[in-house]
């Protein structure tokens, strides 16, 4: 298959992954949007979906528990999105900006 | 008439239950009727008078009548305390004496109080008084006895007090209250001191609150068991006690201040009854005192320092009031001194003639200033003899009784010279004449000044209520009844040198007041006197170096120990601030927080995993 043909092995995939993690991460803390912020943590997601399908993939062959998972957590991270929307979108018609830092009742 | 001496501690309580009744109606506003007050007042103490008059009258007919009631109050171990009533020749007479000054000032104060807003509260706290008078006099043991002499106290302070809206009433109440307190203090510190003696040395537990009824052989067993240094002690605890309640020389400035109250009050507290309740303690106690010589030396020397330093300061005086108030004081000298040197029945023949005449001179002094609108300095009365006859009648009767020269100061005055001349006492004795003179000289002039020569101001004086009159008269007929009562020893020799000096410091007197421009003012004596020998000055020195050290004090505590708590706080608001600054409010950064101690906390517990492996595989 396509991952004899270019030799690439399950590090690679993972490394795939963690790599998208970090930029989801980095991204939550870092973007003011709030739609932005929901894109990043879309992006931490599929990174871990990312690692359930290398390992199911890579090992096990049999059960393909990896596969079924995967399929469960997009299930999930939709629903999740939704809720996130739903949230974000009371919020804007709180405040009527979609600025994060206009969020700080908390302040101090 | 053993009726009434068997139910005579119905009129400690009655009293009491006036002023309780009258305490509450005034608290819900249920009694506005001064009339009702007046008389269930009069009515109260005119049944003590009817029930003293009875027992003094059995105390007369059967010789040594000893009446003795009590039932236990305490019970704490081996200590047992007593309340009840003890009734023998001295509390009989002492009874029917404050019985019969506290009815006559009462009728007087009715309408001498009668237009005032606080009327009820007058005679709240004059029932209250009588009743702890009477609970003094009757007390059984010294335990009681103080119990009372701290109620005495402290209805004292009230009815000082009584104007209490003016400052300087107000605090001269707080004075006379905080001396009072030195001497109760004092007191109680030796009946504890006494009752430990008895308590420890005899295994008697009767007389642990030292009874009256057996006090000879009590004082002769405390006497017995003692070193001489604690006994004086005792002696001098329960002294400084009676000294302070009846202002002798350390602690006499009260008694001056005292006259910041009504006249009345005055009249019955000041003069009469409660300032006496020393003499009467001393009296109480004169089997154990008189163990010692030495106590007894030293109630002499303080009563004839008393006497000699008060009446030195009552020459230059000028307020009515103050006047008779020093020579309240100076005669409670002599009757410290009577029985230091002489004996107790002279003493308190002394203390009777010297309550009557002096609850009648103050009782003048309050309509003869009532009549000047309340203004008491002898400068600007003169010439009332025309305008109030009674009162300078009976005046006259006062003073003349109170300097040695007629009716009952005479015979007490005479009998204390006869018994100082038998005792061979020719210190006291010269003394003794000195005050004479100086008595007779600071009443004739305070006559002279108010009642003699032309008015000084020029309103109309309103007339007197006859009632005052009449109660002043009646005193007045006391006093010259008295003459008749006490015993006599026709000592011509007094009678002699009494009147001679009686007579020079009359027109000594006399000249004073009529010669006014020939007469300077001696520099320091005049100060000394018209100071009260600085007495108030160095109270007022010790009490101001405290005043300075407690600030002293305040000092260190605000700026070191106040400090110290102080920077321990900024540390604490330091640390909330600075924790308070992490709390952005910002969700972003609480993640990068969480993300961030997450990686630590992996990282370091990788760490750890690892050095734990790696030293393991080199093992």
């Amino acid at each position: 298959m396509i991952n004899n043909i270019f030799n690439i092995s399950l590090y690679h995939y993972l490394i795939l992954s963690l790599t998208i993690f970090c930029i989801g991460v980095v991204g939550v803390i870092i973007v003011k949007n709030i739609i932005k912020i929901l894109i990043c943590i879309e992006f931490m997601l599929t990174a871990v979906n990312i690692n359930f399908i290398a390992f199911g993939a890579y090992n096990d062959s049999i059960a393909l528990n990896g596969f079924v998972f995967a399929i469960f957590y997009t299930a999930i991270g939709a629903v999740e999105l939704a809720i996130g929307l739903i949230i974000f979108y009371l919020m804007y018609k709180e405040k009527k900006s979609i600025d994060i830092d206009k969020y700080k009742e908390l302040k101090n | 008439m053993s009726f009434f001496a068997e139910n005579l501690y119905t009129i400690i309580l009655i009293p009491f239950w006036v002023s309780l009744l009258f305490a509450i109606g005034k608290l819900f506003g249920l009694i506005k009727s001064k009339k009702i007050v007046g008389i269930l007042t009069l009515l109260s103490t005119f049944y003590a008078l009817v029930f003293s008059v009875g027992t003094f009258v059995l105390t007369i007919i059967e010789k040594n009548y000893i009446l003795e009631q009590t039932v236990p109050f305490l019970q704490l171990n081996r200590f047992i305390f007593d309340i009840g009533i003890y009734i023998d020749g001295l509390s009989a007479w002492m009874i029917l004496l404050v019985s019969i000054v506290s009815l006559l000032v009462q009728i007087y104060s009715y309408f001498y109080m009668y237009s005032d807003n606080s009327f009820i509260r007058f005679f709240i706290f004059m029932n209250l008084f009588n009743a702890s008078m009477f609970g003094l006099i009757l007390s059984p043991n010294m335990f009681q006895i103080y119990v009372f002499w701290e109620l005495v106290g402290l209805c004292s302070y009230l009815l000082i007090g009584f104007w209490y809206q003016k400052n300087e009433v107000s605090v001269a109440a707080k004075r006379a209250f905080i001396i009072n307190r030195v001497g109760d203090f004092s007191l109680l510190s030796g009946i504890i001191l006494s009752a430990y003696v008895i308590l420890t040395n005899l295994n008697n537990t009767l007389n642990v609150s030292i009874p009256f009824s057996n006090i000879s052989t009590i004082s002769a067993q405390i006497y017995g068991c003692t070193s001489d240094g604690i006994f004086i002690l005792i002696c001098l605890l329960i002294l400084l006690g009676a000294m302070a309640k009846s202002a002798q020389l350390p602690l006499h400035t009260w008694l001056i201040d005292a006259m910041q109250g009504p006249t009345p009050v005055s009249a019955l507290i000041h003069s009469a009854t409660m300032v006496a309740a020393g003499v009467y303690l001393i009296i109480r106690l004169y089997p154990l005192f008189s163990l010692n010589p030495i106590v007894l030396q030293i109630i002499s020397v303080v009563g004839i320092t008393t006497a000699l330093v008060c009446s030195y300061s009552a020459l230059t005086q000028v307020d009515m009031k103050k006047i008779l108030a020093y020579s309240t004081n100076a005669q409670l000298g002599l009757m410290f001194l009577a029985v230091g040197a002489c004996s107790t029945t002279i003493a308190m023949f002394h203390l009777t003639a010297h309550a009557i005449i002096k609850a009648m001179l103050f009782l003048v002094v309050g309509v003869v200033a009532v009549s000047l609108n309340h203004n008491q300095d002898i400068r600007n009365a003169g010439g009332l003899r025309k305008q109030l006859p009674i009162c300078a009648i009976t005046f006259l009767i006062g003073i003349l009784s109170l300097s040695g020269i007629l009716f009952a100061g005479f015979s007490s005055k005479e009998l204390i010279f006869g018994d100082l001349i038998d005792g061979k006492h020719y210190i006291y004795l010269s003394l003794f004449l000195i005050v004479s003179f100086m008595t007779a000289y600071y009443l004739f002039r305070m006559y002279f000044y108010i009642f003699e020569g032309k008015n000084k101001f020029d309103f109309e004086i309103k007339e007197p209520h006859f009632v005052l009159n009449l109660s002043v008269s009646v005193f007045a007929l006391i006093v010259i009844l008295l003459w008749f009562v006490l015993p006599k020893s026709n000592n011509v020799l007094f009678a002699m040198i009494s009147h001679l000096i009686a007579a020079f410091a009359v027109f000594t007197a006399y000249l004073t007041y009529s010669q006014k421009k020939l007469l300077k003012k001696i520099p320091i004596l005049y100060d000394l006197s018209i100071n009260a020998m600085y007495f108030d000055g160095v109270y007022h020195f010790i009490t101001k170096s405290y005043k300075r050290f407690s600030k002293f004090l305040y000092i260190i505590d605000k700026y070191i120990f106040d400090g110290i708590v102080y920077f321990c706080t900024l540390n604490t608001k330091m640390i909330s601030w600075f924790l308070s600054k992490i709390q952005t409010g910002s969700v972003q950064a609480y993640l990068a927080y969480s993300i961030f101690i997450l990686m630590m906390s992996f990282g370091g517990i990788m760490l750890v995993y690892s050095l734990i492996m790696y030293f393991s595989e080199v093992q």
